[in-house]
């Protein structure tokens, strides 16, 4: 039997907005506690902080895994990937429910928010048909207003700070709010592109690439280059002429890649594997996983793929 | 180790050296021709050359390579005295055709056999050259452990971009712009994956791993892949492919590291990447 409001429904995907570490701690504690009391596989990822201050409120040996919330939110993709990977293994050993405390990194600040409002949303989908309590918290205090907003419209069930559990009016269908995220303007990168390729085969894309001087270390070029020939492969497979290649060099290096098509019809292209077809999406998929960070864009000019590589 | 990749010139190929000359002229088979068998009689083996040429030229060249040879060191002949004309090659007969020769050149004294063979009347057809690039794989084999080695040339004005890149690939050394990959053979190895598959090479690279010739297989078929440039996911389903079909795990072995990344996230079952150790 699970534990907790999920009922038989797969995932249960609940936030918590609080304003000060005692808030945190009334709602995370006893939510973990409890979580390990019932014998349920408990995951914590979580900042520097915020562990901290869980910790302390466990008692020792507490039955908990706790994750490197850096390397599990290394992207949005892969944190999809691998939580997948997680909990398809923990549910393939028997138990009827997993609890899951998580925070995306520093949201709205450095990277960017898009992409983990991409994930808060296509997690609804992606972990649909896992036996999976997911307790996600954001400080009001650090996250920006915007942000929270989009917090809320992504998370089916609210927690309040006094640990209350509601559904939420205003969560938002993730469909619409990944359609939506597709329509962000590009970002405007500073200055003039380094190079500009005008309908180029994969191969003289890749090798323009590597003929510029980018700081990048090996693995992180070779994954840049290998997300740039997917890319512009599907431009002229699932696209439509012309394709413009840009790229841009600096302390990061960023590739966009245009085409004068519609862009993927999935909402969820990019961070779930394809369905239906063995192959169609594993591409722009295999971009996402590899890349610092990865984002899709519908506009007047086409569609593009924004892909960034270097510090973040 | 013998000449792989894009080659421009068919001299310095190393011992059982194999290039595709993939030439627009015949003037430039006949210069690449007589460069490559020239070093060879410096290296004391026995050349042949085969062309697809009236006995003039036939003679001009045995006159000309001739020239201060050692009696029996080169033989000039027609294409269609070697190979059967406009027959479909019999791969196993035809290499055995090339052994029997090496044999011959060692028992006779020289050090080895080298041949140039002007051979594009051998691959029109489309059943012919799907015989010749099986051929071309076995006798690349060969040469990995005999003293013998061979430019196998194709005039692409004859022959088309798309039919020269059917046997070009199978070669360990190509004429620029003849292949986006090679796929040939190296002692110790099952295969050896160089270049760049993409979806250009994509439909030849399934071609060509279907008529593989990878003789007797254990659990795994170890390919090298140090030479590897370049390879999309897609590129690396055929090879998981080709594993699922000779029930082997494949063994990329010195891959760039993207490509063991790749493997992991696609979680395949019959593939391997061993990569190339940064530190090396």
């Amino acid at each position: 039997m699970r534990t907790g409001p999920a009922g038989t429904a797969g995932y249960h995907h609940e936030v918590v907005l609080h304003g000060a570490d005692e808030e945190f701690l009334a709602v995370v504690a006893p939510f973990v506690r409890e979580g390990v009391a019932a014998g349920e596989p408990t995951i914590v990822a979580l900042g520097e902080h915020e562990a901290a201050l869980l910790r302390r409120a466990l008692p020792r040996g507490n039955g908990v895994s706790w994750l490197s919330a850096a390397a599990q939110y290394r992207t949005p993709a892969s944190a999809i990937r691998t939580y997948r990977e997680q909990f398809a293994e923990a549910v393939g050993s028997g138990v009827p429910q997993v609890r899951l405390v998580g925070k995306v990194p520093r949201p709205g600040h450095g990277a960017s928010w898009g992409g983990w409002l991409r994930y808060e949303a296509a997690v609804n989908q992606a972990f649909a048909t896992f036996p999976v309590w997911s307790l996600c918290s954001y400080d009001t205090r650090t996250t920006p207003r915007p942000v929270l907003d989009d917090v809320v419209r992504t998370h089916p069930h609210l927690v309040g700070p006094d640990g209350t559990r509601r559904p939420n009016p205003g969560f938002v269908d993730p469909e619409e709010v990944l359609a939506e995220g597709l329509r962000a303007p590009l970002p405007a990168e500073p200055g003039a592109p380094a190079l500009v390729l005008d309908d180029p085969s994969p191969a003289t894309a890749r090798h323009a690439l590597l003929g510029l001087a980018v700081r990048l270390d090996r693995d992180e070029l070779e994954d840049l280059v290998l997300a740039l020939s997917e890319v512009v492969d599907n431009a002229w497979v699932h696209g439509a002429p012309p394709v413009r290649v840009a790229v841009w060099t600096g302390e990061r290096t960023v590739v966009t890649v245009t085409d004068t098509g519609a862009g993927p019809s999935d909402p969820y292209a990019g961070l779930l594997p394809a369905k239906g077809s063995a192959t169609a999406g594993l591409g722009l998929w295999m971009a996402h996983q590899l890349g610092r960070e990865v984002s899709l864009h519908r506009g007047p000019g086409g569609f593009t793929v924004r892909m960034t590589a270097g510090p973040s | 180790m013998r000449a792989t990749g894009p080659v421009d010139e068919a001299r310095g190929l190393g011992p059982g050296g194999h290039f595709c000359l993939a030439f627009d002229d015949r003037a430039e088979f006949r210069r690449q021709a007589a460069g490559f068998l020239r070093e060879g009689l410096g290296l004391g083996e026995r050349v042949l050359y085969v062309a697809d040429a009236p006995e003039a030229e036939l003679a001009e060249v045995a006159a000309e390579l001739g020239a201060g040879a050692r009696p029996g060191a080169v033989e000039v002949v027609a294409v269609r005295s070697v190979y059967g004309a406009d027959e479909v090659v019999d791969p196993d007969a035809q290499v055995s055709t090339y052994a029997v020769a090496t044999d011959a050149a060692l028992a006779d004294g020289f050090t080895g056999l080298r041949v140039a063979a002007e051979i594009t009347v051998l691959v029109r057809g489309a059943e012919q050259r799907d015989a010749f690039a099986r051929y071309e794989q076995r006798i690349d084999r060969y040469m990995t452990g005999h003293p013998f080695s061979a430019v196998c040339a194709y005039d692409r004005r004859v022959l088309g971009a798309a039919a020269v890149a059917e046997l070009a690939c199978v070669h360990p050394a190509a004429s620029p712009g003849a292949t986006p990959f090679h796929f040939f053979a190296r002692e110790g190895v099952g295969a050896v994956l160089g270049g760049e598959i993409d979806r250009t090479g994509r439909a030849l690279l399934a071609r060509t791993l279907d008529r593989a010739e990878l003789g007797p297989l254990g659990d795994e078929l170890v390919v090298d892949a140090a030479e590897l440039g370049f390879l999309d996911h897609r590129g690396l389903l055929l090879l998981d492919e080709l594993g699922r079909r000779e029930e082997v795990v494949v063994a990329l072995r010195g891959a760039p590291g993207v490509v063991g990344r790749m493997a992991g996230l696609l979680e395949l079952a019959r593939v391997r990447v061993d990569v190339v150790d940064p530190a090396a």
